[in-house]
């Protein structure tokens, strides 16, 4: 008895032995495991990392090598070629150059060189394409890319080799690995200003408010009153700050049919800027095509003038409709507007007018040097047209007078836009439906 | 995609952007000639009502239908194909499939995978703050995708090195909320309550001294926003 209760004993004092060791060994290699795992997750880090450096590497020589050929090509589809690799070298050095640890201001001014040279390769190539050349000044800019691109790349070259000697490691873990990296001696100020017709030259930066100008700076109050006049049934409408970018607006707050509106207004001319809801609408009792007049004669009754619109779209409950200013017919894409109609009850709960204030002016439209079917017959040989209207279309920093030609090809629809001057082709879309929805690429 | 076709996108095709919303989950189907049924009756009813169409709703998808599916569309803005998809429906305000016309989907919709990282990085960044400062924080992303100084694309721009916290704490793969996915869409079509910031800061919880250092343009919520 004595004896099989010792046994027992032994017997269990083993289990425990056993069942202790086993968890040491189980915590063991799961500790094991897990640094192991920090390891890959390191690596993997520290690969990744490698990779951009050494892409950012050779997209910056080759973009340098085909900035310095393009100073001597002559040929048109050598050029166009050229300029085709270097805006394809900016894309991706910008992007790898995002994911290298670098200061945040020393990054930036690197991105934006290399940005705007891939910029200023396809300006040069769409102008070309469209019958236009490359100047004198062109060349100079060429140049100052090249001698700039060719320093960069050289830069880096010399980081790599400080890397390959183990001077510096390129995870950037240590705060100095982060200072060292930095190739360049002084980050801010050493590349040119690039002044060229393309969104990123220096020139583009922050359009003014056309739409604005020579209006009087209005008092918060009576900002408020245009507020109060343009929303109807605005109650409640508190001033709760300024905010001085891109203008200088008076930010209120509002509530209207019971929604919840924030809003702000231009202090000068008290123009109401935007709005915007903080209430979810998750029930429609109205359909779209009823809230269409509502929220057109709401823009006519508030002074856009006339207006077209382009598309809609829903979110739940909210509707999205889409409106551009019509000046003689002829539809003007910079100047939209948009606003929201809640489909529960009617009410205007959002409005956007950025792109409107920024752009709305009367234009001096010259007269259409093609004919509608003249600019169809521009169309692709694939394409048919269905339809055909004139509207002015932004390009670069300025506009273009167009067709916009809705084609199809049997199986798909695209929108062109024939410039109605040259004849040229300045965009073409594909309207792409996938069962749930349509978007424009 | 190059900025010019950005800024392009942005004036004129932001409404195609968003043309794209899918407004039911029964976005498979699709009425073309040949087609029969209640679908196809609700569609005719809709096309008599509106003028596109005369005669009876015969729930027969035939050449008559066909024709005036395709005057609606032309009228509509919509692709002109004479068939009658998620978008036509929603323009006719029908739902495909079953239910009646004028009810809303309860589940948002997530139109690109641009879309969907957007909501992604709002939900992370900015839950808990105002409709208006989750626009913001959306918009700021759009602000340095436009920008010469920042990446092209809205994930190079999330996932540049060090930009945004929730990318490095994985807070951003968390699923967004119905007004994160709203608020990224809104920024989307262009709202903008920053006029065009390309930072933020908490300033109770920013540790960087040269965020700190930049002009403050607006407070919204618990964050200030800087060009």
């Amino acid at each position: 008895m004595q004896g099989k209760a010792k046994f027992a004993a032994r017997g269990g004092f083993k289990a425990l032995a056993a069942a202790l060791g086993a968890l040491a060994l189980a915590f063991a290699a799961t500790g094991w495991g897990l640094a192991s795992q920090l390891d890959e997750a390191q690596a993997r880090v520290s690969a990744a990392v490698q990779k951009a450096f050494y892409e950012t590497c050779e997209l910056t020589e080759a973009m340098g090598v085909n900035l310095r050929k393009l100073q001597v090509a002559s040929e048109a589809g050598q050029i166009q070629r050229l300029l085709g690799e270097i805006a394809r070298e900016s894309q991706g050095a910008s992007g790898n150059l995002a994911m290298l640890p670098m200061g945040e201001e020393a990054i930036a001014s690197t991105i934006k060189f290399i940005n705007q040279a891939g910029d200023f390769a396809e300006t040069l190539s769409v102008r070309l394409a469209s019958g236009g050349a490359i100047g004198d000044a062109d060349y100079a800019t060429i140049a100052a890319l090249s001698e700039r691109a060719a320093q960069f790349s050289g830069e880096m070259a010399a980081l790599l080799e400080r890397v390959e000697r183990g001077e510096v490691a390129l995870d950037g873990s240590s705060a100095a690995g982060v200072e060292s990296l930095y190739p360049l001696s002084s980050p801010a100020g050493e590349y040119p200003t690039l002044l060229y017709d393309g969104p990123f030259s220096d020139g583009a930066q922050g359009g003014a408010f056309k739409a604005l100008e020579g209006l009087e700076t209005v008092s918060a109050e009576q900002a408020q009153a245009n507020l109060a006049a343009f929303f109807d049934g605005a109650e409640d409408i508190r001033l709760v700050g300024e905010a001085s970018a891109p203008v200088e607006t008076y930010e209120f707050e509002l509530t209207s049919h019971g929604y919840p509106i924030s809003a702000g207004v231009t202090k000068q001319g008290g123009r109401v800027l935007y709005a915007l809801s903080d209430a979810d609408v998750t029930e429609a009792r109205y359909t779209a095509e009823e809230l269409l007049d509502t929220a057109r004669a709401f823009l006519v009754e508030r002074g856009f003038g006339p207006m077209e619109m382009s598309y809609y779209s829903r979110f739940d409950g909210i509707l999205t409709v889409n409106y551009a200013a019509v000046q003689d017919g002829v539809t003007l894409y910079p100047d939209l507007v948009k606003v929201q109609v809640s489909m529960r009850d009617g009410t205007i709960v959002g409005l956007e007018t950025g792109n409107y204030l920024r752009n709305h002016v009367a234009r001096e439209l010259p007269e259409p040097a093609l004919t509608a079917d003249e600019a169809a017959a521009r169309l692709g040989a694939q394409l048919r047209s269905l339809s055909t209207r004139l509207c002015v279309i932004p390009v670069g920093s300025g506009e273009a007078l167009c067709y916009e030609i809705r084609a199809t090809d049997g199986a798909d629809t695209f929108l062109s836009y024939i410039d109605a001057q040259t004849g040229a082709e300045r965009e073409l879309m594909q309207v792409v439906s996938d069962g749930g929805g349509t978007l424009v690429m | 995609m190059s900025a010019r076709r950005r800024w392009l996108c942005g004036a004129l095709a932001a409404a195609f952007f968003v043309a794209a919303m899918p407004v039911n989950a029964c976005a498979a189907t699709i009425l073309e000639v040949g087609s029969r049924g209640e679908d196809v009756t609700r569609v005719q009813q809709r096309l008599i009502q509106y003028g596109y169409m005369s005669g009876s709703a015969d729930g027969r998808y035939g050449e008559a239908t066909r024709d005036a599916v395709e005057w609606f569309q032309e009228r509509n803005g919509l692709a002109v194909d004479g068939r009658v998809g998620a978008e036509t429906a929603a323009a006719l305000g029908v739902t495909l499939g079953g239910s009646s016309a004028a009810e809303a989907s309860s589940s948002a919709t997530i139109v690109s995978s641009d879309h969907r990282l957007l909501a992604k990085l709002v939900y992370a960044e900015a839950r808990g703050e105002p409709y208006k400062g989750q626009v913001a924080v959306a918009a700021v992303v759009l602000n340095r995708v436009e920008s010469a100084s920042f990446p092209n694309t809205i994930s190079g721009v999330i996932y540049q090195r060090n930009a945004f916290t929730c990318v490095n704490n994985g807070s951003i793969n968390n699923t967004p909320d119905n007004s994160s996915i709203r608020a990224a869409l809104d920024a989307l079509n262009g709202w903008d309550p920053t006029g065009g910031c390309l930072y933020y800061y908490n300033p109770k919880t920013a540790t960087d001294d040269w965020i700190r250092s930049r002009t403050v343009q607006t407070v919204i919520g618990r964050h200030y926003f800087c060009t």
